[in-house]
C-alpha cells in the first residue's frame, strides 16, 4: 500500500473544513448538517437531545424513506470533527503509537459527508472521507445509499427499499445495534477489551452489501441481504487494510426484523438480527479453510418525551459462535495446526439509559458485558470476559437550531467515564504483568462539532 | 508501474473528496438563499386522516388547533397522523 504524505492529506481536509467554516460565519442564516437544510427541521426533530446519531421516530422515518423528504433545495454536504482529551487511571505501557503514556489530546476524527436525496426515490448518507487522528490515516467511512418507493403491503401504507452500504447495521434506524449504538463517540486512545464480536464493526468498511427492506404500516421492519468483499485494489483505494480481517468466502447473509409501537406514552421497538460470515483471514486461501462466525441478537428500545425532555433506553444482546479453522491451520492462532484450536462462543450485553433535558443536557448510563468460552489459544488469560459501565454527561447548546453560527451549526461538549470491573478475563493481573482492570478506567472530555 | 498508477489514483480520490467537496460545500453557502417559511405537503408527510397505533395529531407537539399543523400544509384532522408525529411530553 502506498501513502500520501500526512501533511498533504491533513492540509487538504483541514483546508476544506476551514473554508466551509469561514463561509458559515458569514452566512448565519444557513448552515449544515445537510439534512436539516433539506427537511427544514432542526437537528432535534430527527435526533434525541438535538445531536446525532440517536434518532427520534421521525428521524427513523426519514432514514427508512431513503433520505428523500425534502422541503428546501440543499447542498448535500456536511462535515464534522471530534477532538478529545483522555486520562487513564494508570499510564499505558507501552504508550499508544505516536502518543504519550497518558493525558492525550487528539483529533479523534474529522469527516466530510455527502448526504441528501434526489427526487422521490433515491437518497444517501455517505461519510465519504474520515481522517483518523489517532491512527493518522484517511479512509472511507459509513456509507448508506438507498432506493425507495411507497407502496401498499397487506393493505397498509408501507415503504419498500434497497440499501447499498459498507457496514452491517449502519442501515438500521434504531440505536440499539453496533454501528449507531451508544457510545456515540469514543476514542482509540484508551485500551478497550480484546474480545469483540464480528458484528461490532470488525468488517465495517471492508465489505459492501446490498439488502432489501420493507417498512410495513410504519410498524414492522423486515430486511434481508448479503455482504461481499471488494477487491484488494478497491480497499487500498479507499484507505482500508484489505487484509484486516480478510476476504469473505462468497457472501455473508444479514437479516433483521423489528416491530415498533406505542408503550407508556412513548415509542418502543423490539427486534432481532443475524449475520453469518466465512472469512479467509488476511485474504489467505491456502489452508482450504475459513474462519466461520454466526452472530444473532435481540434488541429493544423505548423513547418517551417528558415535557421538553426525553427518556430513552436501548438494550441489545448478541451471541456469537465461531470456529477459526483457517487461522488455526495457518498457525495464526495456537501453537499447533489443529483446525479445532479456536472454537468459541461470545455473549455480549449492552444497555444505555439516557435522559435528555431540553435538548441541551444529556445524562447517560451504559453498562456492558462480554463473556464467552474459555480458550487459551485466543485469549492471554484464557477468558474473554470483560464488563463495566460508562457514564456520560453532555451539553448541546444549539440543538434546536439556535447557534450563533446559524441553524445548521451544531456542537456537543461532553465528559465520559468508563469503569471496568473485569478486563480481558480478570479483575486483577489480567496481563500476567500486574495490570488490573481498573487501571484502564478512563476519563474522556470531548468536543464534537458538525456543520 | 502499477504501484505508481495506484499512488496517483488514490491521491486523486482524496484530493477530489477533500478539495472538491470543500469547494462545493462553500459554493452551496454562497448560493443559498434564505429559506422561505413553508410546510411539507400532506403527501410528503404521509398524512392519513385516521390515527396510527393510538397516535393522533391532536396529541402531537406540532398540532395547531383546530385543524392545522406547524409543519404540514392544508387542513389537518385532529384524529389524523403523519410521519412527523412527535408526542407531547
Amino acid at each position: 500500500m502506498t501513502h500520501i504524505p500526512m501533511a498533504t492529506r491533513w492540509s487538504l481536509l483541514s483546508g476544506a473544513l476551514l473554508f466551509g467554516a469561514a463561509l458559515i460565519y458569514h452566512r448565519p442564516a444557513e448552515a449544515v448538517p445537510a439534512f436539516a437544510q433539506q427537511t427544514g427541521r432542526n437537528c432535534a426533530a430527527c435526533h434525541v437531545g438535538g445531536f446525532g446519531p440517536e434518532l427520534t421516530p421521525f428521524g427513523r422515518e426519514f432514514k427508512l424513506g431513503g433520505y428523500t423528504l425534502r422541503l428546501h433545495a440543499s447542498v448535500p454536504l456536511s462535515a464534522m470533527a471530534v477532538a478529545s482529551w483522555t486520562h487513564t487511571r494508570k499510564d499505558q505501557d507501552p504508550p499508544p503509537e505516536h502518543l504519550n503514556a497518558n493525558d492525550n489530546l487528539v483529533l479523534d476524527q474529522a469527516s466530510l459527508f455527502v448526504a441528501g436525496g434526489i427526487g422521490d426515490h433515491l437518497g444517501g448518507f455517505a461519510q465519504l472521507v474520515t481522517y483518523d487522528g489517532v491512527g493518522r490515516a484517511f479512509s472511507w467511512d459509513n456509507i448508506d445509499f438507498r432506493a425507495v418507493t411507497d407502496t401498499k403491503l397487506f393493505g397498509a401504507d408501507s415503504v419498500l427499499g434497497l440499501t447499498l452500504n459498507n457496514n452491517p447495521t449502519v442501515q438500521d434506524p434504531w440505536n440499539t445495534l453496533p454501528a449507531w449504538g451508544f457510545p456515540f463517540t469514543d476514542t482509540a486512545v484508551s485500551p478497550t477489551p480484546d474480545a469483540a464480536e464480528l458484528i461490532d464493526g470488525a468488517i465495517a468498511g471492508s465489505v459492501v452489501g446490498l439488502s432489501g427492506y420493507a417498512w410495513i404500516d410504519h410498524k414492522v421492519y423486515v430486511e434481508g441481504g448479503a455482504y461481499s468483499s471488494p477487491s484488494r485494489g478497491f480497499l487500498d483505494f479507499v484507505g482500508v487494510d484489505p487484509t484486516d480481517p480478510g476476504s469473505l468466502h462468497g457472501v455473508a447473509p444479514y437479516g433483521r426484523v423489528a416491530y415498533q409501537g406505542n408503550l407508556g406514552g412513548g415509542t418502543f421497538e423490539v427486534g432481532a438480527n443475524v449475520l453469518k460470515a466465512a472469512i479467509f483471514p488476511g485474504r489467505d486461501r491456502s489452508s482450504g479453510f475459513t474462519d466461520r462466525y454466526t452472530d444473532w441478537g435481540i434488541d429493544g428500545s423505548w423513547q418517551k418525551p417528558i415535557g421538553k425532555d426525553s427518556l430513552t433506553a436501548n438494550l441489545r444482546f448478541e451471541h456469537e459462535k465461531g470456529n477459526l479453522r483457517a487461522s488455526c491451520a495457518l498457525g495464526l492462532i495456537g501453537e499447533d495446526t489443529d483446525p479445532g484450536c479456536a472454537r468459541f462462543t461470545l455473549n455480549e450485553w449492552r444497555g444505555a439509559v439516557r435522559y435528555a433535558w431540553h435538548d441541551k443536557l444529556g445524562f447517560t448510563v451504559s453498562p456492558f458485558s462480554i463473556t464467552g468460552s474459555h480458550n487459551d489459544n485466543l485469549y492471554e488469560s484464557g477468558s474473554p470476559n470483560s464488563n463495566g459501565v460508562m457514564g456520560q454527561i453532555d451539553y448541546t447548546p444549539w440543538g434546536t437550531g439556535n447557534s450563533p453560527l446559524g441553524p445548521r451549526f451544531n456542537a456537543r461538549f461532553g465528559v465520559q467515564y468508563t469503569l471496568y470491573g473485569k478486563f480481558n478475563g480478570r479483575r486483577h493481573n489480567f496481563d500476567g504483568a500486574g495490570a488490573n482492570a481498573a487501571d484502564n478506567n478512563a476519563l474522556r472530555v470531548f468536543t464534537w462539532v458538525a456543520f | 508501474m502499477s504501484e505508481r498508477r495506484e499512488q496517483v489514483s488514490r491521491r486523486d480520490f482524496l484530493n477530489i473528496a477533500a478539495v472538491g467537496g470543500g469547494a462545493l460545500f462553500a459554493a452551496g453557502f454562497v448560493s443559498a438563499a434564505p429559506a422561505p417559511a413553508k410546510k411539507l405537503s400532506q403527501k410528503q408527510a404521509k398524512y392519513q386522516p385516521i390515527p396510527k397505533s393510538g397516535q393522533r395529531c391532536q396529541s402531537c407537539a406540532l398540532w395547531q388547533a383546530p385543524t392545522a399543523c406547524q409543519v404540514v400544509d392544508g387542513q389537518v384532522s385532529p384524529a389524523g397522523w403523519c410521519i412527523l408525529y412527535q408526542a407531547k411530553g
